[in-house]
């Protein structure tokens, strides 16, 4: 916690990234209280109208408030990044921890099989995914995490393969100890760095890759405000920029923020990468 | 390992200057044809339409979508043509037409005057050839010859090189309206055998003169289609032969543009002088501009919302009372305002210009909550329900559905019906559960295959658009019979009175509620006179005209 924020004060794009998502958070915990407006209200007498005092970010096609909508939507948003992240990671470290540890021709079959979902093109997949299953949140969401395991399956694989091979390991075993305890008090203290990193970096492109399936229509159904969505919609209405502008800029602070995060952490926890400050 | 540095820099060399070379040789060819454009009279006029396209065949005997009516419709002649004047059919190759008593034979003569652009004339035997191939075929164009129950023409007489004699199966009302349709267009027989075309009943199969026609046309219209290269541009030149009244333009230019945000763009930057795909609210901006015109027409598009009268199937939407209450609680005039100026609600499934059709629908003043309210208390639901919407992707005159079905969700929550919205893909089996009529509760469009009211007969209990709504002709005989009995009237003033009468009886009882005929807005470069948005051929090309 010291070091973080010591990192928080040196550490310039830690400190943006870390005000961004918390604010998001923060918006996102409190949209009911801050959305000016229902998200669903609509009013064709105000459909189209560009930024104001009323509507500080426009209205749309069927007269509702952008901003309310960029506002709730970021609860959809922000959780769909941190489920996926939180069910990849953990489905991937179990899966690459178990083929590492175990090794020999258990190995090679578990690791083909990832990288043979990890060899399809990840929004192609995802696609056909939300295809075949039909458009809703939960197949939304099963679909990303099935794109997102293999890598950290990966990860962990070759972090448990070279943490096996050490001295302390070899004389855990020596005294007797079982597999579980080797795993639980040997292994996964040390790999659990790199998994942190590696889902504090994707949440950024998760919550990137859910608008981009929700602009594509394979988000939750309409009506509900999602950014992937939004910036849709305002596709055909080109000339009223403010239609897509919004949630598209939502789309990118958030995706900037993690990615900065990530970055920071990754500095932190890599002691190879570690800076003095 | 110098060596085969220098083979690769030989060939970078090389794709550079192929580069360069295909780089330079563009913008040749468009400087010379702007220059072409500009300028004096002697040089050629030349019009070019940016569209959304969908159509992939230029075969009469094949083609079926919404735009190829406008290329067919002037490569290619039928016998009677709509003008943009009259509603009524006019004579086009045919100079009359006599109907038999009792309805069955139809005797056109052929203008003598009317030849191919290849120079042949215009026979009996072509009108018999083309006739026969498209109802042959067997594609999606025959079903204006024959129908899927083998009513429609029968034999095709030529007693001489000038007369044809069509016989039907059954009476006909709408028949003249239907041989202005492009599936009636008249090929240029001797062309078409030559290459590959058959017209008896070997044909499907068996014709291979479909690739020919998708390159080229062989037709007597007033242009000729000279190249058709899909997702790029078909270019139309002037028939130097035509018969007829010669169109002002040289050669028309249709340049596929899927976008209509860069529709709107390149017409007022003048790069196009038409784009045709535009919705009201992309074209609010520019109503004020002064370099293009905003045109708006009514189109015979309308959209609907589907009721299913099967319970299994449409569950709590199948019951009568609830239809009425969600028919009164739409707010139809929000709805009209997302599809923009110019919508109307027709009184029923027949559109607003048909002959026959009713006055429509005054929308400020047709949404009653209370009455909604009311007849939903009588339904078995007094408190509301919740129920699926699936909505397909698609987008007629550039609206998506979905947002109409997020009108209609917001509409009915008033009332206390809860639609749960399911975006589905057309393609991905929506759009077989909407032709088998398995779909409960939707949102879709129609829009007529001819241009004729008796096209909308489709949507009577027992009618293939009524089976799709689980409406059987068992559920109102009386109506269905209407259906025989309009078809069979040759008498135009008593099937418009029969008409009509199918409108009262349709207007609050049916699984339809017809919310919207769309309009169409195009716009157009101020140089280009007469444009005019067509329901037979999105846009009659001959009537274009350009400023002086």
């Amino acid at each position: 916690m010291k070091k973080f924020m010591k990192m928080y004060r040196t550490n310039l794009f830690f400190a943006v990234g870390t005000t961004i998502c918390m604010t998001w958070i923060l918006i996102a915990i409190f949209a009911n209280f801050l959305a000016p407006y229902d998200p669903l209200l609509q009013n064709m007498a105000e459909k189209l109208k560009p930024p104001s005092g009323q509507h500080w970010f426009g209205t749309d096609r069927l007269g509702r408030d952008i901003l309310s909508r960029v506002i709730v939507g970021s609860r959809l948003s922000i959780s769909a990044g941190l489920i996926t992240v939180t069910v990849a990671a953990t489905i991937g470290s179990i899966y690459g921890g178990i083929a590492g540890y175990v090794g020999g021709v258990t190995d090679n079959i578990m690791m083909r099989f990832a990288e043979m979902v990890l060899a399809f093109p990840a929004l192609i997949l995802a696609m056909v995914i939300g295809v075949v299953l039909g458009p809703s949140l939960y197949n939304t969401l099963l679909a990303l995490v099935i794109v997102a395991w293999p890598t950290y399956a990966r990860v962990m694989r070759s972090v448990v393969i070279s943490i096996k091979e050490n001295d302390y390991v070899e004389s855990s075993r020596a005294l007797g100890a079982s597999n579980f305890r080797i795993l639980s008090n040997e292994i996964l203290p040390n790999t659990i760095g790199a998994v942190i990193i590696l889902a504090t970096l994707d949440i950024g492109n998760q919550i990137l890759f859910f608008s981009t399936l929700s602009f594509l229509g394979l988000g939750s159904p309409p009506p509900n405000p999602e950014w992937g969505a939004m910036v849709s919609d305002g596709m055909d209405n080109f000339l009223q920029w403010w239609i897509c502008t919004f949630p598209g800029l939502a789309i990118l602070s958030i995706a900037i923020g993690a990615n900065f995060i990530g970055d920071g952490i990754r500095d932190l926890l890599d002691p190879k990468l570690r800076k003095e400050f | 390992m110098k060596k085969r540095i220098r083979i690769m820099l030989a060939l970078v060399l090389m794709l550079t200057l192929v580069v360069t070379a295909c780089g330079n040789s563009t913008p040749a060819t468009t400087e010379g044809q702007s220059e072409s454009t500009e300028g004096s009279q002697t040089e050629e006029k030349v019009l070019v339409i940016a569209l959304e396209p969908d159509y992939f065949t230029f075969d009469p005997g094949y083609a079926y979508e919404l735009y190829a009516p406008m290329i067919i419709g002037v490569t290619y002649d039928t016998l009677y043509e709509i003008t943009p004047d009259s509603d009524f059919p006019a004579p086009q190759l045919a100079s009359e037409c006599v109907v038999s008593e009792d309805g069955l034979s139809y005797t056109f003569t052929i203008n003598p005057n009317a030849v191919f652009a290849s120079g042949n004339d215009v026979t009996s035997a072509d009108v018999k050839f083309s006739f026969d191939r498209a109802k042959n075929l067997q594609s999606n164009a025959s079903a204006l010859l024959i129908d899927g129950e083998g009513n429609g023409i029968v034999d095709i007489e030529t007693p001489d090189e000038d007369t044809v004699v069509i016989h039907l199966s059954k009476p006909d009302s709408s028949f003249i309206s239907k041989t202005t349709s492009t599936s009636y267009a008249v090929l240029d027989s001797a062309i078409v055998i030559a290459n590959g075309g058959i017209s008896d009943i070997t044909a499907p199969g068996k014709d291979t003169a479909q690739d020919y026609l998708n390159n080229q046309s062989a037709g007597s219209g007033p242009y000729i289609m000279e190249s058709f290269s899909a997702d790029d541009k078909l270019v139309l030149v002037k028939n130097k032969n035509y018969w007829g009244e010669m169109p002002d333009y040289d050669r028309i230019i249709i340049q596929d543009m899927p976008d209509a945000n860069s529709q709107l763009i390149s017409v007022q930057k003048g790069d196009i002088d038409i784009a045709f795909n535009l919705s009201a609210d992309q074209i609010a901006s520019v109503s004020s501009s002064s370099d293009v015109n905003v045109i708006s027409g009514p189109t015979m598009t309308m959209g609907f919302l589907l009721m299913h009268n099967d319970p299994a199937i449409g569950q709590q939407v199948s019951d009568p009372y609830v239809q009425k209450a969600i028919r009164y609680a739409l707010d139809y005039e929000g709805i009209h305002s997302i599809i923009g100026e110019g919508t109307v609600m027709p009184v029923s499934f027949i559109q607003s210009g048909f002959l026959g059709a009713l006055d429509p629908v005054d929308v400020k003043t047709f949404r009653d909550l209370e009455k909604a309210k009311a007849f939903l208390a009588q339904s078995p639901y007094p408190d509301g329900f919740t129920i699926d919407f699936p909505v397909s992707n698609l987008a007629p005159e550039g609206i998506p559905l979905t947002l109409i079905a997020e009108k209609v969700k917001s509409d009915l929550q008033e009332i206390g019906i809860n639609i749960n919205i399911v975006p589905r893909d057309w393609g991905g089996g929506y759009g077989d559960e909407y032709r088998d009529g398995t779909l409960g509760f939707t949102v879709m469009y129609w829009g007529p295959d001819y241009y004729d009211p008796n096209n909308q007969l489709a949507f009577l209990p027992g009618q293939f658009v009524g089976h799709r709504a689980g409406w059987t002709a068992d559920l109102n005989p009386e109506l269905a019979a209407m259906h025989e009995q309009i078809i069979r009237e040759t008498d135009e003033a008593k099937r418009a009175e029969l008409l009509g009468q199918v409108q009262m009886l349709t207007a609050e009882n049916s699984p339809f509620i017809v919310y919207a005929q769309y309009p169409k807005y195009i716009v157009a470069s101020k140089d280009v006179l007469n444009v005019e948005y067509s329901n037979v051929y999105r846009m009659d090309l001959t009537q274009l005209k350009k400023a002086d």
